[in-house]
Parts: C-alpha cells; structure tokens; sequence
C-alpha cells in the first residue's frame, strides 16, 4: 500500500498540502517571533532609556557625586534583587559611569564589556566566555542591552541589562514553532493519507468493477458509496453508461439471435431447393422453375436481413435520422394512394380524415413505411367489406396518426407482444410478410421520439401513433 | 451500353460484370478510386457504376471530381451503408441513382438501362406509343387501338412511366420510387396490385397482352408482336 500510495495523485496532493501547510505555519511563528522580540526589545530599550534619563537628571540637578551615590545606589540595589523583582525592575541591570579619560567611575559593569565605552545610543554586546554572570534568577549571562548616554563634560553612563529573559522567550517561541510545524506535519500527512486511502479505496473500487466488466462479467456495478458526493456521481453515470452500453449488446445480442434464428429456415430452404433440383438431369424449364424460386426464397431473406438491420440501426440510435418536415396528412393520403388498390380488391373502405396541419419532423421514407406496415396488417386482417380509418390530429403538442380498422382486433394480453420481432399471432402463418411489420412500426416510431399503442376500437382494433408535434413556422 | 464498373469487392464485380455482359452490355472494370477516375476521364462511357468505399479514392470524391470536369455521364452509387442519410449524400454528390447492397442484380440491370436511356429525347415526347397504345403526356388521355381507356392519375404516372421505359424491365422499387416518390420496402407488393389494375384497363379484352411480369425482377412494358 504504502509503495502504491507513494505513485498516487492522492499522495502527491496529502504531501504538498503538508509542505504548504509547514511554509504556512513557518511564515506565522517567524512573524510572531520577530514582532515579540521587537516588542521586548522596545521594552527593555524604553526601560532603559528610562533609567538612563533618570541618572541623567540627578547629575543635571546635583552634580557628578550626586550621580556617582547614585549609581552605587543602583549597583547596590541590582544586587540586592535576588527573586524579588518588582515589576518595573524587569531582569538585572549593569551601570557604569565613565569619566573624561575614559576611567570607571562607579559601576559594576566594566568598561572592556561595554565595547567602545564611547558608543551612544543602544547596541547588544555578547559578554565574553571568562567572564560569568549571573541574573537574579541565578541563570548565566549571555549578552546584554546596552544604552550609552553622554553627560556632558567628557562624562557618560552606560546603563546595561542582561538579555537572558528575552532570549528565554525566543527560545520558547522557537520550540513552540519546531513543535507546531512538526505537528502540522504530522496531521497533514496522515488527514492526506487518510483521506487519500478513502479516495484511492473508491478508485479501486471504481477498477476492480471495470476489470471485472472486461473479465466477461458485463452485469457488475460500480458501488455508488454511501456519499452523495462526486465519487456518486461518477458511479451513477459509469453505471448509467454501463447500463446503455449493456442494452445495446443485448441488443445486438437479440438481433443476433433472431437474425439466425429467422435466416436459418428460409437458407436452409434455399440451400436444399438448390441441391434438390442438381439431384437429378432436368429440362432447362425445371431449372430455371428451380433457379426463380431460389431467387424469390434469396430476396426474402435479402428483405428480412435489410429490415432487421434497420431496425437495429434505429434501436442502437447508429442511424442519424434527417429532420424533414413531414406534413402528416399528406403522409397519409400518400399511403392511402398506394394502400388503396389493395383495399379495393379486398373491398374494403379506406379513408382519411384530420386537419391540415399536423406536421412532424423525421425520416418521410421510414414514417411512411411505418405507417405502410400498419395500414398492410390493417388490411390483411380486415374482412372484405370492412373499413380502415386512418384519422390525423394534434393533442397537447403531440401529432397522432390513429388508425382503426373493423378486423377481429388484438386481445389485450398480446398487444404488447405484437411489437417483438418475429411475433406472429396467427400460428398458421397463413398470411404473408416477414413478421417484422409492427416491430418496425415501434423501432421507427420509438427512433422520432414518439410512442404507438393498440387499442381495442370496439370491434376491432386501433393503432395510435403519437409524434412530437413540429409546428408551422417553427425553426 | 458501355459501362464502367467501379467496384474494390473482386467477386462481386466479376460477376456483376458477367450479368451485364450477358445483358449485352460493354462492362470495363475497375477497383481504385484514383485509377477510374482517369478511365472515366479518358473514355466515353453510357454509365458508371460506382461503389462507395473505394481504395485510392472514395466515391463520393470520384463523383464530385468527374462533375467538376464536366463529366456528366449517368452515375449510379453501390453502397454497403444503405442509409437514407448516405443516399442524399451521394445525390448531392453528383449521382444519378443509388442501390443499397444487398440488392437484386436485375435491380441494377434494370436501373442502369433507366439510367442510359437518360438521354432518349422520348422524355420530352408528348405522345409516348408501345405497339397500338398511345398516351398523350399533354391531354393525359390514354387509348389502346383507338378505344379511350379511363386512368386514375396515378395509374396515368405508372403507365407513364412504364412507356417511358418501354422494352426494359422496371423493378417495384423503382415504381414506388419513380410513380410514388417514396423509397423503402412495402409489406405486401401493393405494386402488384396497382399493376393489376392497370394490366385490366390495358391488356384486357386485347389479344396480345403488353405489360409483362419479369419473374424475380419486375415489369416490362412491350409489344412482343412488335418483336416477332
């Protein structure tokens, strides 16, 4: 896991969010340390600056020895301070008063210590490793602040304090900074290894399901996961694609299926006709009896293979339909012109009716053989002397094509069987036709977005076919 | 008629070339799209023959290449794609007709002899006669032997259209194509039908019948004592 994880996105993401996280955090405690010291130096500084000021005014107002009783007053006192600071008082403090030719006056802090003895203004001096001191509290002192200030006359003061407290804080500023940064490391890392291992288990899951699916197993799911999250969503639609691209096969799988099932009578016919007739020497009229026959039995099975292959085409949604507008009453006096011979002969009445602007958008050639189909098993099954209506209109923005006719009707629990390919309700077969008429009628309606229905008309039976509407002076 | 027939498929077009060969047709073949092209441009054929998935150039290309040259002999497409969408297409291109595979040879046969007879000035004839039936194309009357026989107007177009092809066969496709504008595959042969009908208002009472069945192709329109 931990090899695989190393080559992941999710790892990759887990371990620059940590660095980002680390430079983040770094950036924040640099600027808190640099604006604490900042503040504690002021502090110090000010502190300093103060008690300078004050010495200064004692030498203004009472002279050099008022100031030197002064210093030794404070130098005294500094050593007095062991644990018990006041709060102005804040850490020890070294004070030395140099004269004109450079000599200690008073103080105890010496003059090799406060650098160039010379130096106004405030500086940090690092003390020396020989020399020890110690604060109140009793810790060694590195390094103190330093303020000079000149009397006047070639005198100076030099007021110190030791930094040990600043430089404490600094320290534990800095190992406050080392302990978050090494903290928000080791969230960062593991929340990206956590979230990461979540992510990565749905991703496998996502690739176990795909190599099952290419293993031969075409009925496995992606699991959608408890979440509604993105993962969800990309199931849902895999599994959405999975699901057409399965109807598709079975599909193809039936027509497959039906196409062998359905070719292999009229081959097997074909074939045998053939050997049949080379049994024996006959005339050349036998032969060419023979040979026509072949070819009718041949342009049956080139009709079958053509109509399924359509209906294919329009079911696997391969087939791009053109957007013709169709005009459905024109349609259907088309088809009456053409049906209608027919009719006649079988003595049948045939008519239209419906308004005039009943218009569709789709294939003119496969609505009018879908229509063709229906009037042809409507006149198949109608007896003479009967009557097909074919009536057009519109209803809620839908365009129907009803068709009734006075035959004996489907009954209801084989209506929708009708609509499978090879589906014949009369086991003689005594009519004729490639079974294929009425699937071709759902395969071509289904294809233009609409829907057909058989209703009972009482007596007989009415086929419904409803189309989306395309209105007049719609684009 | 001399034919060019462009066709990759090997088998197919040695037998194809047979059939119209025994039709009594000049057949010269070729299987690449490039190499017809210069055939078609350097002899004077009747009509082309041209499969769509070709090598070396596709057909649609071939044709649109022949009409820019100002080639305008009759192109009828062969296609194994067969769909509505792909026929606009190879119309559009320039083709004359167009035959989905699989199809009938005496569907081409008989499309093909349209085809040639493009030119025929009997198209643009206003009285069209097979042996004694006449038909006045400008006062749409029909009479066999000097008797007025009542048509319907499309059985007017249908008998229209078998004159105009008097003598060559005419498939029910071509008839639902050419006489009723539509171009699929009907259940029933409601063209059988109609031709019925019409073979009852011409041939009937006649001696000698003229529209004839051609078994496993179609119709034809003729006078066999024409003929004999």
């Amino acid at each position: 896991m931990r090899t695989r994880l190393r080559h992941t996105t999710v790892f990759r993401l887990a371990f620059t969010y940590a660095v980002l996280f680390g430079v983040a955090v770094t950036a924040i405690f640099v600027a808190v340390f640099y604006a604490t010291q900042a503040q504690l130096r002021a502090q110090i500084d000010a502190g300093l600056r103060g008690e300078a000021d004050a010495l200064a005014l004692v030498y203004q107002a009472h002279g050099l020895e008022a100031l030197k009783d002064a210093v030794s007053e404070r130098v005294r006192a500094a050593r007095k301070l062991t644990g018990s600071r006041g709060p102005e008082d804040a850490g020890q403090r070294f004070y030395l008063l140099v004269g004109p030719q450079g000599e200690t006056l008073r103080g105890n802090l010496a003059v090799r210590l406060a650098g160039g003895a010379a130096a106004t203004g405030f500086a940090d001096i690092r003390l020396p490793d020989d020399v020890h001191v110690v604060d109140p509290a009793g810790d060694p002192v590195d390094s103190v602040r330093l303020h000079g200030l000149a009397l006047g006359q070639g005198y100076r003061l030099l007021v110190a304090q030791a930094l040990n407290e600043s430089q404490e804080l600094e320290r534990t500023l800095f190992a406050l900074l080392a302990a978050a940064l090494a903290a928000t490391l080791l969230i960062a890392s593991a929340g990206g290894f956590l979230m990461g291992r979540g992510v990565l288990r749905r991703i496998a899951a996502i690739s176990a399901t795909a190599g099952e699916i290419m293993g031969g197993d075409l009925s496995r799911r992606i699991p959608p996961g408890r979440r509604n999250d993105e993962f969800a969503e990309l199931a849902r639609r895999l599994n959405a694609m999975l699901e057409r691209i399965d109807a598709l096969m079975a599909s193809m799988r039936e027509v497959t299926d039906n196409i062998a099932h359905d070719l292999r009578t009229p081959l097997t016919r074909l074939r045998g006709r053939l050997e049949v007739t080379l049994l024996d020497a006959r005339d050349s009229a036998a032969y060419r009896e023979a040979m026509a026959e072949a070819i009718a039995d041949a342009d049956g099975l080139l009709r079958t293979f053509s109509a399924l292959l359509t209906m294919a085409q329009l079911h696997a949604g391969t087939r791009r339909l053109p957007e013709e507008r169709i005009v459905l009453p024109e349609l259907c006096a088309d088809m009456v012109d053409l049906y209608g011979a027919l009719a006649e002969e079988k003595s049948i009445d045939l008519q239209t009716a419906g308004s005039s602007g009943v218009t569709v958008r789709g294939d003119p050639e496969l609505l009018a053989q879908a229509l063709g189909n229906v009037l042809d098993n409507a006149l198949k099954y109608t007896p003479a002397g009967g009557r097909i209506r074919i009536s057009t209109g519109l209803a809620d923005g839908t365009a129907l094509v009803c068709v009734t006719d006075t035959g004996p009707g489907i009954p209801e629990q084989a209506r929708k069987r009708v609509f499978e390919r090879f589906v014949r309700l009369d086991a003689a077969r005594s009519e004729t036709g490639n079974g294929l008429g009425l699937a071709m009628v759902k395969s071509v309606v289904d294809a233009h977005g609409g829907e057909v229905v058989l209703m009972d008309a009482h007596p007989g039976l009415e086929v419904r076919i409803s189309l989306p509407s395309a209105p007049e002076g719609q684009p | 008629m001399r034919i060019l027939l462009i066709e990759d498929d090997l088998e197919t077009a040695e037998y194809l070339a047979r059939g119209l060969r025994e039709s009594g047709h000049g057949v010269d073949l070729c299987a690449n799209g490039s190499e017809a092209l210069a055939e078609a441009l350097a002899e004077a054929h009747d009509v082309l023959v041209v499969d769509r998935m070709l090598p070396g150039m596709d057909g649609l290309r071939l044709v649109r290449s022949l009409r820019a040259a100002e080639v305008r002999t009759p192109v009828l497409f062969l296609t194994a794609l067969g769909e509505v969408d792909d026929r606009v297409k190879g119309l559009r291109a320039g083709g004359d007709d167009y035959l989905a595979k699989p199809f009938a040879f005496s569907e081409l046969l008989a499309r093909l002899e349209g085809l040639g007879r493009r030119a025929n000035p009997s198209e643009a004839e206003s009285v069209l006669r097979v042996g004694d039936l006449e038909l006045n194309r400008l006062e749409r009357r029909a009479a066999r032997g000097g008797q007025r026989i009542p048509l319907q107007p499309r059985e007017f177009r249908l008998l229209e259209y078998l004159m105009l092809n008097a003598g060559r066969v005419v498939t029910r496709t071509m008839l639902l194509e050419k006489v009723w504008g539509y171009h699929f595959d009907p259940q029933t042969n409601v063209i059988d039908v109609h031709i019925s009908r019409l073979r009852g208002k011409i041939d009937k009472g006649f001696r000698s019948p003229l529209l004839h069945t051609v078994r496993g192709a179609g119709y034809s329109l003729r006078d066999d004592a024409d003929e004999a």
